[in-house]
């Protein structure tokens, strides 16, 4: 029931971020959008990780550039096409990802985070060092011909229409997850690894699996990102890169349904937006980084959420019996309890 | 009341346990035979929680085997014994902290058949009618031991470890908990119980195994339990309270 | 024999680097259980203190070095009074804040410093040979230095009451807390020691290589393998891994894999945390 409501509100959404080619943005403006989008796509697998089952992983930051680089090498060097080598990075990314939860998912905690860290900068590593492979830190000019269901792709607005389409469903998606009952089982080994196993969630195939569907997001953006930005080099992917899908994230609200949508275009379009040079620009998403997650543990996607509880405090008691929903729900997960749709 | 399931029995050979340094278990041979209530108890630190956890499945043992109702459970994960029809309470009361009472009770058959009528019959059987909808994190520690029981008991198994339910509560609930205990043989559930609280649990125990040092140091019925010569000096003669 | 000994020598210039940032990076762990990345910037905010107050001459290095001991160890406790002692409910948040501060650190030096590298020469020209073995000067201060650094940490951890507090902190805050201790304090203070070996780390680390802005990211990734290596919250464990892993560059590098070497060095360190996730030698129970 709900999630047909929230269908309807994804669909207007949608139709609204379609409009935007028609307004006639600057080709800057509209290749910012793309860009917000694949932020996006790469946001929500990370944050279905880490808002619904606890887990933070920086590896994403590597994983993504497996899928840019699998687009890159099979659409330029085997010349395959669009749709094929778009399933083949999910894949490859997929089973990348796969690789890396078994890896991971053995230490718990603050291990968890740093192997996966260790695994970005070795992808990065990797995809440097590989040369005869990947042309190392020179990288690959990707351009290759796209066609979709026979239409060609060229233009800005063109792929601003792929990649937003692709985010719908990406967040139909992540959402009909989150509410499913695999969804519940993975909030519940956020909540407590040991009881939910003690209650016959399996949780190490539970958390495998949805590491794997964020590794798929992330072989999808990659791709994307190799496409559209038509040049791939290593030192694109890596934890650098893990740190700003997770401001993204954070900014947005992990938890929320368009929360990593709403961190992904103020994280792209700030910069430009505040016009400081290069080197501030970044130095400002370090101090917006930094109050987030010191004053806004929840997202900016939190606020209306919490202003409405302010609301009530100020015009009488809170019915609500003390505990719930208080702020800040200890150790693992950097989010207040509350959920919204 | 649910329809009588059967019982399961646990049968556990020359278990053995040891961390860097430390035997917390040392070739335990021990029995839950089917329908009946198992007190297991010993002083501190003899093993009792560990024996727990290896037989759910949270430790892996060094040496011996675990059997539950014929199937060996040595080197499953505690989800998959679970799913077998095993359940268990932590020490340490836990719960689902971001839910109410009935969504833990719900959250507990997300691996099961979801089962609202035998939700309902536990709430009440657990004597956590009165905070059925109030969230878990603020709950007071007694209740929260109930919960543990209820969480256990949600998914619907024929055997039920519980590690010192009985820890924190009024002397009422003690004894609301004893009933409760006393009735799940009869509802297809045997039970092994930990717990300091001799005149709470020896009453409603058909069996004690008394563990000392991670031996088992007796195995008999509860009113020999207290003659034993050896368990008076490891522990009874310690705290009787 | 002697090109043996050479790599012995060249190892322990390196790892004197690693060793002053990896003991800063476990002694923080060991007490917050924050994971600080930004710690490999206060090493970089080091060199660039030094290029301020010494550009050249051998005097003057050491009132340089003392700067950058100092300035670091300020600029730690600001940020310990005003970030990390918010995260400590929630370490994980504190290692969240440290990935923000690398950004605003490592944009800052290069917006106010140039991109570009800096060196220091202030003991040029100055090679020893003995046995064989060149022994460049400013590489002889490095390890001479390093190991009179650590002589003081030593005595300052395991003779002194701070130290001692420190140590009790580091084994139990609760406990510490309970008995009176001050925690809070304590932890500024690590902070702080932690500040000077990295200041100390930067000033050293700029006699061995050029120094950029972006110096500290490719370090703390070494410092915290060093730091697994020897066990998180181990202080000693940490000089050892610093040796380990210098020594084990040193080889890869001499079999002409140097484009490699991160590569296998996240290998090694995604291993070790599989295998002995609390290092080779015995580090804190880190449950979250
Ligand atoms: N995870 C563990 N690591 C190391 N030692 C442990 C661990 N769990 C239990 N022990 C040790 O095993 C012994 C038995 O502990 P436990 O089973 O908790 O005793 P009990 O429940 O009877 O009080 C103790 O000496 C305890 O320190
Ligand atoms: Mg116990």
């Amino acid at each position: 029931m709900r999630y047909g409501k929230s269908l309807v509100v994804l669909a207007v959404v949608t139709v609204l971020m379609l409009l935007l080619p028609a307004v006639g943005p600057s080709n800057r403006v509209l290749s910012l959008a793309t860009l917000a989008a694949i932020y996006a796509i790469v946001t929500y697998g990370i944050a279905l990780l880490f808002g619904t089952g606890g887990l933070l992983s920086i590896a994403h930051g590597g994983l993504w550039g497996i899928g840019a680089y699998t687009a890159a090498l099979f659409a330029v060097r085997a010349g395959w096409s669009f749709l094929p080598v778009l399933v083949l990075s999910v894949v490859i990314t997929a089973g990348a990802a796969t690789l890396v939860a078994l890896m991971s998912l053995r230490v718990r905690g603050h291990y968890f985070t740093i192997i996966t860290f260790a695994v970005a900068e070795g992808i990065r590593a990797l995809i440097n060092a590989w040369t005869p492979v990947t042309a190392g830190t020179e990288g690959i000019v990707v351009v290759a011909p796209v066609r979709v269901f026979g239409f060609d792709i060229r233009s800005n607005a063109d792929w601003y229409y792929i990649v937003v389409v692709s985010l719908a469903v990406v967040i139909a998606l992540t959402r009909l997850v989150v509410v499913s009952r695999f969804g519940r089982r993975f909030a519940a080994t956020r909540d407590n690894l040991d009881l939910a196993a003690s209650v016959g969630i399996g949780v190490s195939r539970l958390r495998l699996l949805a590491f794997s569907l964020s590794g798929a997001l992330a072989g999808l953006g990659g791709a994307y990102w190799a496409y559209s930005q038509t040049f791939v080099h290593g030192d694109q992917f890596g934890a650098a890169a893990s740190i700003v899908f997770i401001l993204c994230m954070l900014l947005g609200g992990a938890r929320y349904t368009y929360g990593p949508l709403i961190g992904a275009v103020i994280v792209v379009f700030m910069p430009p937006l505040l016009a400081l040079p290069p080197l501030l620009a970044t130095a400002a998403l370090g101090v917006v980084f930094i109050l987030v997650i010191l004053l806004t543990p929840g997202g900016l996607a939190s606020l209306p959420e919490r202003l409405g509880q302010l609301w009530r405090r100020w015009r009488g008691p809170d019915p609500r019996p003390p505990g719930a929903g208080a702020a800040g729900d200890g150790a693992a997960a950097a989010v207040p309890t509350g959920v919204a749709s | 009341m649910r329809g009588v399931g059967k019982p399961g029995a646990l049968t556990v050979r020359g278990l053995t346990k040891r961390f860097a340094g430390v035997t917390a278990l040392a070739e335990v041979d021990l029995e839950v035979r089917a329908g009946e209530i198992l007190a297991v108890v010993g002083p501190n630190g003899s093993g009792k929680t560990t024996l727990f956890n290896v037989i759910s499945g949270f430790y892996r043992p060094t040496t011996g085997t675990v059997v539950f109702d014929g199937v060996p459970l040595t080197g499953k994960k505690p989800d998959r014994i679970n799913q077998l029809g095993l359940a268990r309470t932590f020490q340490q009361a836990m719960a689902f902290t971001t839910g109410t009472v009935r969504e833990n009770l719900e959250i507990a058959q997300l691996a099961h058949t979801d089962d609202p009528g035998w939700r309902a019959e536990l709430i009440a059987l657990c004597g956590l009618t009165e905070v059925a909808e109030t969230m878990c994190a603020g709950l007071p520690y007694g209740l929260q031991r109930k919960l543990g029981v209820a969480l256990g008991l949600a998914t619907r198994p024929r055997l039920m470890l519980l590690d010192e339910p009985a820890a924190g509560l009024s002397d009422t609930d003690a004894d609301d908990l004893a009933a409760l205990i006393t009735s799940l043989p009869q509802q297809g559930v045997s039970v092994a119980c930990i717990d300091h609280n001799l005149p709470f649990l020896l009453p409603i125990a058909d069996r004690v195994v008394v563990l000392d040092a991670g031996r088992k140091i007796f195995d008999g019925a509860p009113e020999e339990a207290r003659g034993s010569a050896a368990v008076v000096e490891a522990y009874l003669g310690e705290s009787d309270a | 024999m002697s090109i043996f000994l050479q790599q012995v020598f060249n190892t322990l210039s390196s790892a004197s680097v690693y060793a002053l940032l990896a003991v800063g990076v476990t002694l923080v762990f060991g007490l917050t259980r924050i994971v600080n990345f930004a710690h490999g910037d206060l090493l970089t905010v080091g060199s660039y203190v030094l290029f301020l107050v010494a550009p050249a001459g051998a005097i003057w290095f050491l009132a340089g070095f003392a700067a950058a001991m100092v300035a670091v160890a300020v600029l730690a406790v600001v940020l310990e009074r005003l970030l990390f002692r918010r995260t400590l409910v929630a370490p994980i948040r504190g290692f969240l804040v440290s990935l923000g501060l690398i950004q605003i650190i490592e944009s800052g030096l290069s917006y106010f410093f140039t991109a570009g590298p800096r060196t220091v020469h202030p003991f040029i020209d100055r090679v020893w040979t003995v046995g064989g073995v060149d022994m460049p000067a400013d590489r002889v201060v490095v390890i001479v230095g390093t190991a009179a650094v650590f002589l003081a940490l030593t005595f300052y951890l395991e003779r002194t009451k701070a130290g001692l507090m420190i140590r009790a902190v580091a084994i139990d805050a609760e406990t510490a807390g309970l008995m009176g201790g001050p925690v809070t304090r304590t932890i500024a203070g690590v902070f702080a020691l932690g500040g000077m070996l990295a200041g100390a780390g930067g000033a050293f680390g700029a006699l061995l290589a050029p120094v950029t802005p972006f110096l500290g990211y490719a370090l703390i990734l070494k410092g915290f393998a060093v730091a697994l290596i020897g066990g998180l919250g181990n202080v000693r464990g940490a000089m050892l891994g610093a040796v380990v892993l210098a020594a084990l560059e040193t080889v890869v590098i001499t079999f002409g894999l140097s484009t490699w070497v991160s590569f296998f060095g996240f290998t090694l360190m995604i291993v070790l945390l599989i295998v002995r996730p609390r290092g080779l030698l015995r580090g804190v129970e880190a449950e979250i």
